[in-house]
């Protein structure tokens, strides 16, 4: 899983590394361009082409069927039923190619994710950062402690929230730039990548999981923690959103349309038979 | 114009709109030979300002007032703010504006409502069970009449940006950018209810103003409570909205993390949160948002939290405080939440010990400070036409420290006194520091005028006018056994009262054929009725101060002829200097004493004779008109650019233009 995620986020750092200083929308728009050329290309490999076009002739010509015999009853209903037999036919078609599509789109999207889902915090602004303990741990005999540095000022003691097995601290960012934050309990120091800035656009990792499949899936920005009482350190960066003409939308909305637009176009000129 | 062509022009438009919004207010956009800065300081009394200059306090309103003028300002009858403030946005009296004081009265049930706004519910519903879907939108009106300066402004295609006026709420229609001021109000749809949870029970006390006191408990360092939001009005039964949040302790340190909708934020003991938003569901997919301000105040030994009141969001607001409607969304892009509520200042909680005066100073110097961010960001762009921007802390400042000024006062405690007796002093500094701070913005066309709407004077003695009239025969209660029980006249036998107080300066006649159970007839037993209240009102004397606590009882017939005088109350109450109507009178209340002592931290207060406590006209031009008032300062603004001074308008101009 690591290595996958390695691969990744150095693909992703080299592909995004020209569009960082303008608008992410810039970077949407290539990726969403990339991934519908990817899934078309996927699309036409492990899908049949020729069964699928049969399959919606098929279903274009009982369509016709039920319009021009819709005065007989049983012409229509035979005309139903092939249309419900020809469509369950698409559909095992096209359920291949999906299928292998989910597997690197899963992948894509949690790491897209750590590019457009969040924004880091500007200097001057607070926010709240989190060690969730696994069951089990006591939390008041677990003694650990957050270090300030140049990048951030930690302004809270910790606050130990036995209910959600968390503790939590306030730090008030100081300094744009990208640090590290060192946790230290028991002589051990584990860290956390924190990023600050105004206005800047750029690859955010806001939980730190502990190894494990699918935590390591869901969180792909950091390496994830080899000790056994954290299940995970995060921080609340706030949302970012991206704004459409003073619209404010998430931005897998828009990577889904402008995907889906780019699949449509190129279908043709690719031959693709979706 | 073919296809591509077209979809280009759709296309650059668009992006033109989005990138800036201006662009489609279409306000005045004349460039004027002349530029108008009008500062609002409400309450800046002129007798404080100079007292403060002879002290050398306040050295750039002393350099102004070299260069240009200072005068004292003739107010309101009476001196309320929404009166005096319609006065000068309309260049009429009140009989002109039909705003005669905070409240009026419904004359067919004697109940007060609001003066300045009207909320109309949608008239057209469909109820579904336990739901109610309305099938028409509900309605807001301003209840003042006449046009607002900028108005007429922009008329004559003059710019002008009118920022936080009060008495203009929901805001006059206009293309210019106005954001409305006092009289804005809450989300609850009230001038503000703050919450207070404690697990102190000796701090519960359900019969407070302005807020609510909760008791909470600590269970397992964790503490489940809910805020109250506005009416539900999906719901049959209306009940108030409300949204859970909970807040974890930590077992040892003095700190606290708060979970309330989609916000988590930690504070420690005494710590503010700043603005924080809050949400309440309605019905799935229907939401109503605020905003609001979270105290810590103690963690241990006992939990104490208070959240402020919840104001509309100016950046999705769900009632109009502005114009156009993107005007407030604008700011907060630029300056980032502030506060909507018209007076933000939470004197209730001061008043009822929940907010300490620190921590009253800390909360409100933050809205100030937000308002001054915002003048800033309005001057940078000011290059025609007027802008007005007014400011409440002079008010709020006067009306809750006045205490220390005075050691006979009721309220006066020596050691407070020490450590708070300056803040009067201290906002007239900051208003002096904020002339400087706007001196770089001014050029040689920039006229500016700095005004109040009235002065102040100590609230000492609270006169209890409906007492008055029930010891006189004019109010008959039903059972006079009860007569300190009840309010809103609950026990008043109708049928045998002849006179009633209402609002804060009021005296209603119950006059036949406009009250709905009148006795008096109009015509001649209506004016004698009026001659001799009036008479024996100016006549009381306070036995324990020798003085009287009327200076004036204006009769309204005789000091107005305006359109609306038929809304105004039949006298109006001018009380003496110290004096002022009592805190239970304007409720209908009657308690047992005619005069009793003011115990508030509440302590100043500006519900004299106009005459008593006039404002304050400053400018840097020369002012020649000898005794200026309210309404002569809008003439003057039509004098500034050139323009008649419409018809219906009393004032003069009184500046110099040279």
């Amino acid at each position: 899983m690591s290595i996958v995620n390695l691969w990744l986020k150095t693909f992703l750092d080299i592909l995004f590394f020209p569009c960082r200083s303008f608008s992410p929308w810039i970077a949407l728009i290539f990726i969403s361009f990339l991934t519908g050329l990817f899934l078309l290309a996927v699309y036409k490999v492990f899908s049949n082409q020729q069964k699928i076009k049969i399959a919606k002739n098929r279903i274009k010509a009982h369509l016709l069927e039920l319009r021009l015999f819709s005065d007989d009853l049983v012409i229509s209903l035979q005309a139903q039923g092939q249309l419900f037999f020809w469509n369950l036919k698409y559909f095992l078609q096209v359920l291949r190619p999906l299928v292998i599509m989910v597997i690197p789109l899963s992948f894509l999207l949690s790491h897209l994710n750590l590019w457009f889902a969040w924004e880091p915090m500007p200097p001057g602004e607070r926010m709240i950062v989190k060690i969730k303990l696994k069951e089990g741990v006591n939390l008041q005999n677990f003694n650990i402690s957050l270090e300030s540095t140049e990048g951030y000022e930690v302004e809270t003691p910790p606050l130990r929230i036995e209910a959600e097995k968390e503790i939590n601290w306030r730090i008030k960012a100081l300094k744009s730039g990208k640090f590290e934050m060192p946790f230290w309990f028991d002589n051990q120091k584990i860290t956390k990548e924190i990023i600050i800035g105004s206005n800047s656009w750029q690859r955010l990792s806001p939980v730190r999981p502990a190894s494990g499949l699918i935590r390591e899936l869901l969180n792909p920005g950091e390496r994830p923690l080899s000790d056994s009482l954290i299940e995970e350190i995060v921080i609340s960066y706030p949302s970012r959103r991206l704004n459409f003409f003073g619209l404010k939308i998430h931005w897998l909305i828009a990577y889904f349309f402008l995907s889906i637009i780019t699949g449509l176009i190129l279908k043709r000129p690719l031959k693709v038979e979706i | 114009m073919k296809r591509r062509q077209f979809l280009e022009l759709t296309f650059l438009t668009s992006l033109t709109l989005a990138s800036n919004p201006p662009f489609i207010y279409g306000r005045g956009k004349r460039e004027t030979p002349l530029k108008v800065l009008i500062l609002g300081l409400d309450g800046l009394d002129p007798n404080l300002v100079s007292r403060f200059i002879k002290k050398g306090s306040l050295p750039h309103f002393q350099r102004l007032i070299s260069q240009g003028g200072f005068s004292v300002l003739g107010t309101s009858i009476p001196p309320q703010s929404p009166v005096a403030w319609a006065n000068f946005i309309t260049g009429m009296d009140p009989s002109g504006h039909g705003i005669f004081d905070f409240m009026h009265r419904d004359p067919s049930n004697y109940l007060p409502v609001f003066s300045g706004t009207l909320s109309e519910e949608p008239k057209k519903k469909i109820s579904l069970g336990e739901w109610v879907l309305p099938l028409s939108r509900g309605q807001i009106k301003l209840l003042r009449q006449g046009k607002a300066f900028w108005q007429i402004l922009e008329e004559h295609d003059i710019p002008s940006v009118i920022s936080r006026m009060p008495s203009n709420y929901p805001p006059a229609q206009t293309k210019q950018r106005s954001l409305s001021g006092m009289g804005t109000p809450d989300i609850m749809g009230s001038y503000g209810i703050f919450n207070y949870y404690t697990t102190e029970s000796g701090e519960i006390n359900p019969d407070i103003g302005g807020g609510r006191i909760h008791q909470v408990y600590v269970i397992g360092h964790q503490v489940e409570a809910s805020l109250p939001g506005p009416v539900n009005p999906f719901r049959r039964d209306r009940p108030e909205a409300t949204l859970d949040f909970k807040v974890y302790l930590d077992p040892v340190y003095p700190v606290a993390k708060i979970v309330i909708g989609h916000e988590e934020f930690i504070l420690k003991e005494k710590e503010w949160s700043g603005w924080r938003r809050v949400e309440f569901p309605l019905i799935p997919g229907k939401s109503v948002r605020g905003i609001c301000q979270f105290y810590l105040k103690e963690i241990r030994p006992h939990f104490k939290l208070y959240i402020s009141p919840v104001h509309i969001d100016p950046a999705n607001p769900v009632l109009p405080i502005c114009t156009p409607a993107d005007y407030s969304r604008e700011l907060v892009a630029h300056l980032g939440l502030f506060h909507t509520k018209g007076l933000p200042a939470d004197t209730s909680a001061l008043d009822n010990n929940v907010l300490n005066e620190a921590e009253f100073l800390h909360q409100d110097n933050g809205f100030l400070e937000e308002n001054l961010a915002m003048l800033d960001f309005e001057l940078q762009r000011f290059h025609s036409g007027l802008l007005f921007f007014y400011l409440s802390s002079t008010d709020q400042r006067q009306h809750m420290f006045w205490r220390f000024l005075d050691e006979n006062h009721p309220a006066y405690d020596s050691q407070l006194a020490r450590q708070f007796g300056q803040e009067i002093e201290n906002i007239y500094i900051q208003m002096d520091q904020l002339i400087a701070r706007i001196e770089k913005y001014l050029d040689k066309k920039t006229v500016l005028i700095i005004m109040s709407d009235h002065g102040f004077n100590p609230f000492i003695r609270g006169f209890n006018l409906n007492t008055w009239l029930f010891e006189t025969g004019y109010h008959k209660l039903r059972n006079p056994w009860v007569q300190d029980k009840g309010s809103l006249f609950e026990y008043t036998d109708w049928s045998r009262t002849k006179a009633y107080g209402l609002g804060l300066n009021g005296l209603y006649i119950n006059l036949k054929g406009r009250e709905s159970q009148g006795i008096v007839n109009p015509g001649s037993e209506y004016e004698h009725l009026v001659r001799e209240l009036a008479n024996r009102l100016e006549a009381i004397v306070d036995p324990l101060t020798g003085k009287k606590p009327i200076y004036k009882a204006y009769i309204t017939r005789e000091i107005y002829k305006g359109p609306y005088l038929n809304q105004a109350p039949d006298i109006i109450l001018g009380f003496n200097w110290g004096y002022r109507i009592s805190w239970s009178s304007p409720l209908g209340k009657f308690p047992s004493e005619v005069l009793e002592f003011n115990r508030q931290k509440w302590s100043g207060d500006h519900m004299g004779a106009a005459e008593l406590i006039p404002g304050i006209l400053i400018a840097n031009r020369k002012i020649v008109h000898p005794a200026p008032s309210l309404t002569d300062v809008t003439a003057t603004i039509f004098d500034l650019f050139g323009l008649q001074i419409p018809l219906e308008m009393k004032g003069r101009p009184v500046l110099k233009i040279s």
